[in-house]
């Protein structure tokens, strides 16, 4: 039977709840007598629903509601003002009435067109026309100056949540490292092996902190996660330590941020972190012992 | 010091005395929160998946989610009452992600994708889905999780984003075509090959693991 003959062409849309009633027919009777497409059909149903159930459904963190809220007041605020000022500099958004979901369409272009240029996330360069005058560069945030601990201490706590997420979630070395090289991660670094401590590796992942590739692994110990980072740089561009301790051979560099102990130290031409909850010195403990721990043999 | 969104400076002026004076505002402000942000949850996790879970720290999750919501009660005298609010949002949250995130252009690379979607198929359909080895339909799904995650990471990322704002999402063809920015038609061949791509990996993997048999 030649694939004019089977449904391919129409499967999707069959599969979608998008075929005619006459067409919908046509491919139930074809299905009732092809194997082939029957199992067509059952793989790519299969397929839609592992990955509705695989993709993260974590809640969004708490406060962010009351942040955004606050963050409505200060808009609100600026229009009972009558202040033009705003906190970043988007163009009003143009209401179009050409087709689109519901007859409106939102257009953004005032906020794309000049800071985009080569810039493309889904692969699809947008089609944007926006009045010169209206575009503006985008200003994310208002960053004075770039404070590493509290990038890394936030990195850590949108992990401490009751369960990682299923792309952080990990308990072999091989897949954590191959984790890291396809998120970018070229310097030599390895899932270290804690056990002898009881502690166990639970997940791992490779994230961007202003710029800079980290290597993330997660560790349980009991009921709370420690999180080590693993980033080409010094311990210098960490800014003044709250205290620092020689051990080892190590130096280790010690802050606190909201009652997170973050420890770092250089190994080579890695700084290493642990950051974790409760008593900082068993934090400083095992960030010791981590040090000169063995790697875990990727599998 | 970064001011991170967790902190945003407040209005001085509470709320109740803007309502007391603009009783329009007021309706306009209950309006958006009655409609808009109950989609938090499914703003939140979008924008982990749009961005792989890899968040610049300087540019976070709650960054790129607090920023669509204001934008979309900036302009939230666009969006027409009735229609789909969560695709209107995350069409704003898609050209959040796009303008602060500063990704590279990301073609789909260059394959024989003709051989690919050949092999995809075979896999596929010399998979006997019906008559799993192991015990239900849903320990299928179950055990196949993971490999569909890593599949995903295999796709191109026009591809990708297509089949997560369809099959996850559950958005129109014609909605994702409007947050993409392009023709229905390419939303459909699209879609069309990232599921074939996945699926004919899945099969690869279920077949090799046992879960299911290989068929004639």
């Amino acid at each position: 039977m030649t694939a004019e003959r089977h449904v391919d062409e129409r499967i999707d849309l069959w599969l979608d709840g998008l075929l005619d009633e006459t067409e919908a027919a046509e491919v139930d009777a074809h299905l009732a007598e092809c194997s082939r497409c029957r199992r067509l059909a059952r793989g790519l149903e299969t397929t839609r629903d592992a990955l509705r159930e695989s993709l993260s459904t974590d809640p969004a963190p708490a406060g962010l509601r009351a942040n955004i809220l606050g963050a409505l007041d200060a808009v609100d605020a600026e229009a009972m003002e009558g202040s033009a000022v705003a906190d970043e500099p988007v163009a009003q958004l143009p209401v179009t009435t050409d087709t689109g979901w519901g007859g409106a369409r939102l257009a953004l272009a005032a906020a794309l067109a000049a800071t985009l240029g080569a810039l493309l996330w889904w692969g699809i360069r947008p089609e944007v026309d926006a009045p010169a005058e209206e575009v503006a560069e985008h200003v994310p945030v208002t960053v004075e100056e770039v404070d590493l601990v509290d990038l890394i201490h936030r990195g850590s706590v949108e992990l401490a949540a009751d369960q990682l997420p299923v792309h952080v979630a990990a308990t072999d070395a091989a897949t954590i490292e191959a984790r890291w090289e396809a998120g970018g991660v070229t310097f030599p670094v390895r899932v270290l092996d804690l056990s002898a401590m009881g502690v166990e590796v639970v997940g791992g992942d490779a994230a961007v902190l202003d710029g800079q590739v980290a290597a993330r692994s997660v560790y349980r110990d009991g009921d709370r996660l420690l999180i080590c980072w693993m980033l080409a740089l010094e311990a210098d561009a960490l800014g003044p330590a709250e205290r620092t301790v020689e051990h080892g051979g190590f130096t280790f560099h010690v802050y606190s941020r909201d009652g997170r102990t973050l420890v770092f130290w250089e190994e080579g031409d890695v700084l290493c972190g642990l950051v974790g909850e409760g008593d900082p010195e068993a934090v400083l403990g095992l960030a010791q012992a981590k040090a000169m721990a063995p790697v875990v043999d990727a599998v | 010091m970064h001011q991170p969104s967790g902190s945003p400076e407040r209005s001085k002026r509470p709320l109740s005395s803007m309502t007391t004076n603009d009783p329009r505002s007021a309706e306009r402000r209950a309006a958006f929160e009655a409609e808009a942000l109950p989609h938090l949850d499914a703003l939140w996790a979008a924008a982990r998946r749009m961005t792989r879970g890899v968040a610049s720290a300087a540019v976070s999750h709650e960054d790129l989610v607090q920023d669509t919501f204001v934008r979309a009660y900036r302009a939230w005298d666009t969006f027409t009452p009735g229609t789909n609010c969560r695709a209107w949002l995350l069409k704003i949250l898609h050209s959040v992600v796009v303008n602060r995130f500063h990704r590279s252009r990301l073609e789909p690379e260059a394959q024989d994708t003709e051989d690919l979607e050949r092999r995809s198929m075979e896999h596929i359909v010399h998979t006997d889905w019906e008559a799993p080895l192991v015990a239900t339909a849903d320990e299928v799904r179950w055990r196949l999780t993971a490999p569909v995650v890593a599949a995903l990471e295999d796709l191109p990322e026009a591809h990708r984003a297509v089949v997560l704002l369809v099959d996850v999402e559950d958005l129109t063809y014609e909605e994702a075509a409007d947050v993409l920015d392009c023709p229905v038609g390419t939303v459909r061949s699209r879609l069309s090959r990232a599921r074939r791509h996945l699926a004919g990996a899945l099969a690869e993997h279920a077949q090799a693991s046992g879960i299911v048999e290989g068929g004639s």
